[in-house]
């Protein structure tokens, strides 16, 4: 794949283009089913882990962690479904029967460890507190969606949000923590 | 430095090294930064479980229209009673035709039918960022992209100054996969005499390598101690002892 064209890519899907999301998706999805067809899942699964990939691949592309492709998308859907799918034989106790040494798996990837592959449950209070998040208004949803899952600077902000200056930013991120804070209060954990 | 400086870099991801070490500091002695630390944390969570289940179900409407674009076809009834009939001539046709070509069971074709490599579960390879120049590496990137001379030449190597039951393995692996089963049975056998982690593996490819020799006596041998054994490949390897009995 061309260099302008991976970067084409994350570009589009950094502004939040549904088409390329899809067409990523599709051109990928072939090869990667392919690919974790030979650790014996089923194709439920194997579908089911190309999706979680796909999610990790997507977070890391938005908060800036992968900045650059130096390889082509379907090698870090391969390494990220490669982590996702260990966990899956871990739990489903597959006829790997715990012989192999799989605390070494992404020994050599530096770059996908960097990522946050496993995604957990939600605690109790973390359930409690996306309620209030849901229940907030949209622009407020919008300022801390780019700050705590895009790692959006202040700056970075007030240009994508049309806010006036790096204070009026400020000031409206306080405003939205402080009544997620009360409301959450309103209603003991 | 300030504490709410500290906290916006660092959900900002630009901490610098020294800032990390300070922020640790300050969550194991100040309980009110470890509290308002935790709080921005567990929002960061929120946001991200919530992005995540929003996407997934936009993926599985692509996987929807997908399956749907892909509609298993079903032939219609006259065509499939000709397809039947074709069928049953070709495989009257073949039932001859292989009756009277082999004068024994089809050993290679068994073996055909049951080998799929083993794949790579000890170590991961990913073309990012990496500096591990490694023979181990090498060989197991030689391994996955099927490069099966070089992965014979390369796990021959890393034998001679690691010769562990992994290595072993993944070295008969490479035999089979590259034809050559009978180099492969010697490295097996090791394996299954040394009963380690990979015995029962061992017991299912030397059964196969057996097979593709012509030795069925070994073969049927060895598919009976993995059937006791039961940790891997029962069914399969059952199965295989009835079609060979």
């Amino acid at each position: 794949m061309q260099e302008t064209d991976q970067s084409r890519i994350l570009e589009e899907l950094r502004s939040g283009s549904e088409k390329v999301l899809k067409e990523v998706y599709e051109d990928n999805r072939a090869k990667f089913l392919n690919f974790a067809r030979r650790y014996n899942l089923s194709e439920e699964e194997h579908i089911d882990i190309y999706q979680d990939a796909y999610i990790v691949f997507y977070e890391n592309v938005m908060n800036g962690k992968l900045e650059k492709l130096t390889s082509s998308v379907s090698t870090y859907l391969f390494s990220i479904g490669k982590h996702l799918i260990f966990d899956r034989m871990r739990k489903n106790k597959k006829s790997i029967s715990g012989s192999f040494d799989l605390a070494r798996v992404g020994d050599s990837d530096e770059e996908v460890n960097s990522f946050d592959v496993d995604r957990p449950e939600l605690t109790r209070e973390q359930k409690l507190l996306q309620e209030h998040f849901k229940g907030l208004g949209t622009k407020c949803q919008e300022l801390l969606s780019l700050f705590y899952y895009r790692g959006y600077t202040i700056q970075e902000i007030m240009k994508a949000g049309n806010y006036n200056s790096e204070n009026v930013v400020k000031a409206a991120k306080s405003r939205c923590m402080k009544t997620l804070k009360e409301r959450i209060k309103g209603k003991a954990y | 430095m300030d504490k709410e400086l500290l906290l916006y870099n660092y959900f900002a991801n630009r901490l610098t090294p020294e800032q990390e070490k300070m922020l640790d500091q300050l969550l194991e002695t100040d309980s009110e930064f470890k509290e308002q630390f935790d709080f921005e944390n567990d929002l960061k969570q929120v946001i991200r479980d919530k992005k995540a289940k929003e996407l997934k179900s936009k993926l599985i409407g692509f996987e929807d229209e997908i399956q749907k674009e892909r509609p298993a076809r079903k032939p219609s009834l006259g065509y499939r009673k000709w397809a039947m009939a074709a069928s049953i001539a070709l495989l009257i046709g073949l039932g001859w035709l292989g009756y009277n070509t082999f004068s024994g069971p089809d050993y290679g074709g068994l073996y055909d039918e049951n080998f799929q490599e083993y794949p790579n579960t000890v170590y991961a390879i990913t073309r990012g960022e990496t500096t591990d120049d490694s023979l181990e590496r090498k060989a197991f990137l030689a391994y996955e992209t099927n490069d099966n001379v070089r992965a014979v030449s390369l796990f021959t190597e890393l034998k001679a100054t690691k010769n562990t039951e992994t290595v072993n393995f993944y070295l008969a692996q490479s035999f089979l996969k590259n034809k050559q089963p009978e180099k492969a049975i010697p490295l097996l056998n090791e394996i299954i005499g040394k009963k380690g982690e990979f015995a029962p593996q061992a017991l299912w490819y030397g059964a196969l390598a057996y097979l593709k020799t012509g030795e069925e006596d070994r073969a049927v041998s060895l598919l009976g101690d993995l059937v006791a054994d039961g940790r891997y490949k029962k069914a399969e390897a059952s199965a295989l002892l009835e079609e060979l009995e």
